[in-house]
């Protein structure tokens, strides 16, 4: 993301005095400010007004969040869960990817910045204490495409180089410069989600190229940085095979297989109420024209057929590389693991690290699903 | 907060002559198109529901093949059904089967491969057998209905009997 450009920041009361919303009004200059009387006043259906989810990415809100900036990634029913840990410090991303499924699930047209940076770091340190956890910022927001103006990863990779957790920096960006020379000690997991070249250019607007991507993962890994990357998700078009085998050799072209912390495959996958949203976002997209079944858990995905072919052909193309490298399907079924890994996660040791559950006490304790 | 209809359409929904659930999906069609699928649906009359069906299959089978909505409800296939001299009910379950093989080919292929062994099978009407919606899964419930030992005797022995073709129902799950 080259250049962030925001027409209207708008804020609650109790957010102006923070001296990240300061620093954000003055980075901003020119940007429209707004208060708000309660967040309320910026929520609106994507459904039903698609053109909004454009403005509210031009716009940023800031607010204060009391507490639970960290829940635990629910899973969906039946289908087998990570144990992942996500940190909300920001809602919303300002690149346009026409697959995001948060282009429906945030009802805000605006980015919200929790701006008490403070109790973010204190929540976060809380819940990286005492368990190993991994945690990551990639979920609701991309983890650096903000971070020039917010400027947190430093402070969370700080944190984590005390702990026992992981934290995962999830991200479409290539600007790592400001990152690469921080005391990590191989607390903090650099991961990008990669596509093939040819859908990122149509798929993933305001991105940074696949190939930067990779570039940037071998100087994240050059500075010892574990790295990781997500192949998720996974879209079927004609061609797709040979394009995900073109864009593997690439990343191995580059990145040495033994620095590599994770790998997942997840298919393309939407609540039924993004359709509506990507249709009038993407008139040209083709993303949803394949066939897309109901699943147990109300989600759409490709028929189990695809889905397994798709996994077991880009789980083979990894494997030429390295046969131990720890590659996971993100919310699949038992079902789709057999027959495309041969496996469940707990018969393959090194998964271990990725799917044995926080205990249970420790989440409920500390931690909300979100 | 409702929709921003265009005009026309917004006139069709008013008048109950097209449901807000089929509108919400042709709005995303250019004039000529949503024209051409509005009159299409107005002949047939099925259920908003059916309706609704009918408008996503055509705006995603026009986009995946890049054929127009008009373009899909002339072709011969289609307006064979529509011209054929039967009643709208027979016409609308016929176009919804066709719609629903164009939009979904691979799904409908496995659906008429498990069909095909289904049919073979001829289990009487007093078991029935129940498999995971949309291949999701590989459980299969098999229920027997009986009222005394006799006939579930005979309904086990049926079931034992068609050992071979249940294996190969179950493969193709």
């Amino acid at each position: 993301m080259n250049s962030l450009k925001f027409s209207e920041i708008y804020f609650t009361k109790d957010a102006e005095n923070f001296p990240l919303s300061k620093k954000i009004f003055s980075a901003f200059k020119t940007a429209r400010k707004i208060p708000v009387e309660s967040p309320k006043e910026l929520y609106f259906s994507p459904q039903n007004a698609p053109e909004k989810v454009s403005q509210s990415k031009k716009a940023l809100f800031l607010t204060v969040k009391k507490n639970n900036f960290i829940e635990k990634c629910p899973g969906t029913k039946e289908h087998l869960c990570c144990n992942y840990f996500v940190a909300k410090n920001i809602l919303g991303c300002p690149a346009d990817c026409s697959y995001c499924y948060l282009q429906a699930y945030l009802n805000i047209r605006a980015i919200t910045v929790f701006v008490n940076t403070n109790d973010f770091l204190r929540d976060f340190e809380k819940a990286a204490t005492g368990h190993t956890l991994r945690i990551g910022t990639g979920e609701f927001s991309d983890s650096l495409f903000l971070d020039n103006v917010i400027d947190v990863n430093k402070s969370l990779i700080e944190i984590c180089s005390r702990t026992d957790s992981l934290l995962e920096l999830k991200t479409k960006s290539a600007d790592v410069t400001k990152l690469l020379k921080l005391n990590h000690r191989g607390k903090t997991v650099m991961a990008w989600s990669l596509n093939p070249f040819s859908l990122a250019k149509t798929e993933e607007k305001g991105t940074s190229p696949p190939s930067e991507r990779i570039s940037a993962a071998a100087q994240c890994s050059a500075n010892g940085y574990p790295v990781a990357f997500h192949f998720d998700p996974l879209i079927d078009f004609n061609g797709w095979e040979k394009a995900y085998e073109e864009l593997i050799e690439r990343l191995f072209a580059e990145i040495s297989p033994k620095n590599i912390a994770w790998i997942s495959l997840g298919a393309l996958r939407y609540d039924p109420k993004i359709k509506p949203v990507i249709y009038s976002r993407f008139p040209d997209s083709k993303i949803l024209c394949g066939e897309f079944v109901r699943g147990n858990d109300g989600k759409d995905r490709y028929l189990k057929y695809t889905r397994m072919k798709m996994f077991s052909k880009i789980n083979g193309f990894l494997k030429k590389f390295d046969r131990n490298m720890k590659v996971y399907l993100c919310m699949e079924t038992p079902e789709v693991w057999k027959h495309s890994f041969g496996k469940l996660p707990s018969d393959i040791p090194r998964l271990n690290s990725v799917f044995t559950p926080v205990p249970r006490a420790h989440v409920e304790k500390n931690f909300r699903k979100w | 907060m409702a929709i921003d209809f265009p005009a026309d359409l917004k006139e069709k929904i008013e008048n109950e002559r097209i449901s807000y659930g089929a509108a919400a999906s042709i709005r995303f069609l250019g004039r000529e198109d949503r024209t051409a699928v509005c009159e299409f649906l107005e002949d047939l009359r099925p259920s908003a529901s059916v309706m609704k069906e009918f408008s996503e299959h055509i705006l995603d089978i026009s986009k995946r093949d890049g054929v127009s909505a008009a373009g899909i409800i002339n072709a011969p296939d289609i307006k064979g059904i529509t011209a054929a001299d039967c009643s709208r009910k027979i016409k609308t379950e016929k176009i919804r089967k066709l719609l629903r093989e164009k939009r979904y080919p691979s799904l409908s292929a496995k659906e008429n491969e498990l069909k095909t062994v289904v049919k073979q099978l001829s289990l009487p009407a007093n078991i029935s057998l129940i498999y995971p919606a949309n291949f999701e899964g590989k459980k299969v419930s098999l229920t027997i209905r009986f009222e005394n030992t006799g006939e579930l005797t005979e309904c086990l022995d049926e079931i034992n009997k068609k050992r071979d073709l249940l294996r190969e129902f179950l493969k193709i799950l």
